[in-house]
C-alpha cells in the first residue's frame, strides 16, 4: 500500500522492531491490527493518518497519553509512530507524507495532551472541514 | 451423456456402499471441534494463538512457576476450569488486555504474552499467582496488572486469568 501510493519507508527504521514494539506497548488496548475497540479504545486502522492533515493534529498524535509517556525512548517511539501511520493508515495520510524525526517527537512528548477527549473531537472537526472522507467517517455528513 | 449418468451413479454407489451417513458426520464434528481450537469464531476470541507457538514447553500450567505467567497478577484459568488459553464456561475473555513478555527455559527466547482476563462470574479463588515481574504502577496503566482489565466485556467482574503467546519478542 505504501508503495502503491508513492510512500517510501523511513530511512533506518527497523519494521520488524517497530511490530514488536507495537505488540507490547499498544496491542494490548489497541488490539490487533490497530483496530480499536469502539466506545473504548481509538480504532487507528484506517483512520490515524487524519491527524497529519493539521499540524496540531500531528502534534496531538505525539502529545496523547498513550504515546507520550511510553516507556520506549524517543527513537524506538518515532519509528514506531511512522511504521504505525504507514502500516495502518496509509490511505489518510497527506500527500507528502513528512514522517516524524526523533528531534520532533523529543520535543512534543513532555507536552502532555491534558485532556484528550476533547482536544480530539475539536481537532477532527477541524480536519473534517476540509476533508469529505474524514466527515463521513465521524458521520457529519451522509456518506451517501 | 448417459454415459455421465451412469458413472456418477456407479461412483455415487459405490461410495454409498462403503460408508456410512454417520461415519461422515462424526468425521464432519471432529473438524469442527478440531478447527474451533484454532479458528477464532468470535469477535472476542482475538487473542489467540500465535502462528508460531513457541517451540517447546516445560512445566506445569496450573503451577505460579510456569514460565508463561512471570507477570501475571490474579487467578490461573487452568486452575478455574479453563486453561492457560481458554476462559472457564460462562465466562468471556476480554479482548482488552495486559501484555508482557516472558522467557522460555526451553529456548531461552523471550515471548510476548497476553494476559487476557475471563469475565463474568465472581473471583475464581484457586490458584493466586502474583508474579508481577515488570509491572508498574497504577499511574502507568498500560502497564499495570493492578487494574481490572475486564474491559470491553459484558460483566466487568474478574474471575480468572489467561496468558497466551502473541508473537516472539527482540533479543535485548
Amino acid at each position: 500500500m505504501a508503495l502503491a501510493m508513492g510512500l517510501v519507508p523511513v530511512a533506518g527504521a527497523d519494521d520488524h522492531r517497530a511490530r514488536i514494539n507495537y505488540m507490547i506497548h499498544c496491542q494490548g488496548c489497541h488490539l490487533p491490527e490497530a483496530v480499536g475497540f469502539a466506545g473504548k479504545v481509538p480504532r487507528m486502522n484506517g483512520f490515524a493518518g487524519y491527524f497529519l492533515h493539521s499540524q496540531e493534529g500531528r502534534e496531538f498524535l505525539i502529545r496523547v497519553p498513550g504515546v507520550a509517556t511510553s516507556s520506549l525512548p524517543d527513537d524506538q517511539l518515532t519509528e514506531l509512530m511512522n511504521w504505525l501511520l504507514l502500516t495502518y493508515s496509509a490511505e489518510q495520510l497527506p500527500e507528502p507524507f513528512v514522517p516524524f524525526s526523533v528531534a520532533e517527537v523529543a520535543a512534543l512528548r513532555p507536552d502532555l495532551e491534558a485532556d484528550p477527549e476533547k482536544t480530539r473531537m475539536r481537532i477532527l472537526r477541524q480536519i473534517a472541514r476540509g476533508l469529505p472522507s474524514l466527515a463521513v467517517e465521524l458521520e457529519l455528513i451522509s456518506g451517501g | 451423456m448417459k454415459w455421465l449418468d451412469g458413472m456418477t451413479e456407479s461412483g455415487t454407489r459405490e461410495i454409498a456402499s462403503k460408508t456410512s451417513r454417520r461415519g461422515f458426520l462424526g468425521r464432519l464434528a471432529a473438524v469442527l471441534a478440531g478447527g474451533a481450537a484454532t479458528i477464532p469464531l468470535l469477535p472476542v476470541a482475538r487473542s489467540q494463538e500465535s502462528s508460531n507457538p513457541p517451540p517447546g514447553e516445560q512445566g506445569d500450567p496450573t503451577s505460579c512457576e510456569y514460565w508463561r505467567y512471570c507477570a501475571i497478577d490474579g487467578f490461573l484459568c487452568g486452575c478455574c476450569g479453563g486453561s492457560m488459553n481458554s476462559c472457564p464456561p460462562g465466562t468471556e475473555m476480554s479482548p482488552i488486555t495486559w501484555i508482557g513478555t516472558c522467557e522460555n527455559p526451553v529456548d531461552q527466547k523471550k515471548y510476548i504474552i497476553s494476559y487476557n482476563d475471563c469475565c463474568g462470574k465472581s473471583s475464581c479463588g484457586n490458584c493466586l499467582c502474583q508474579r508481577n515481574e515488570g509491572d508498574r504502577p497504577l499511574y502507568r496503566p498500560q502497564v499495570s496488572n493492578d487494574i481490572n482489565w475486564c474491559l470491553g466485556t459484558s460483566s466487568n467482574s474478574y474471575h480468572c486469568s489467561t496468558a497466551i503467546v502473541v508473537g516472539t519478542a527482540l533479543d535485548e
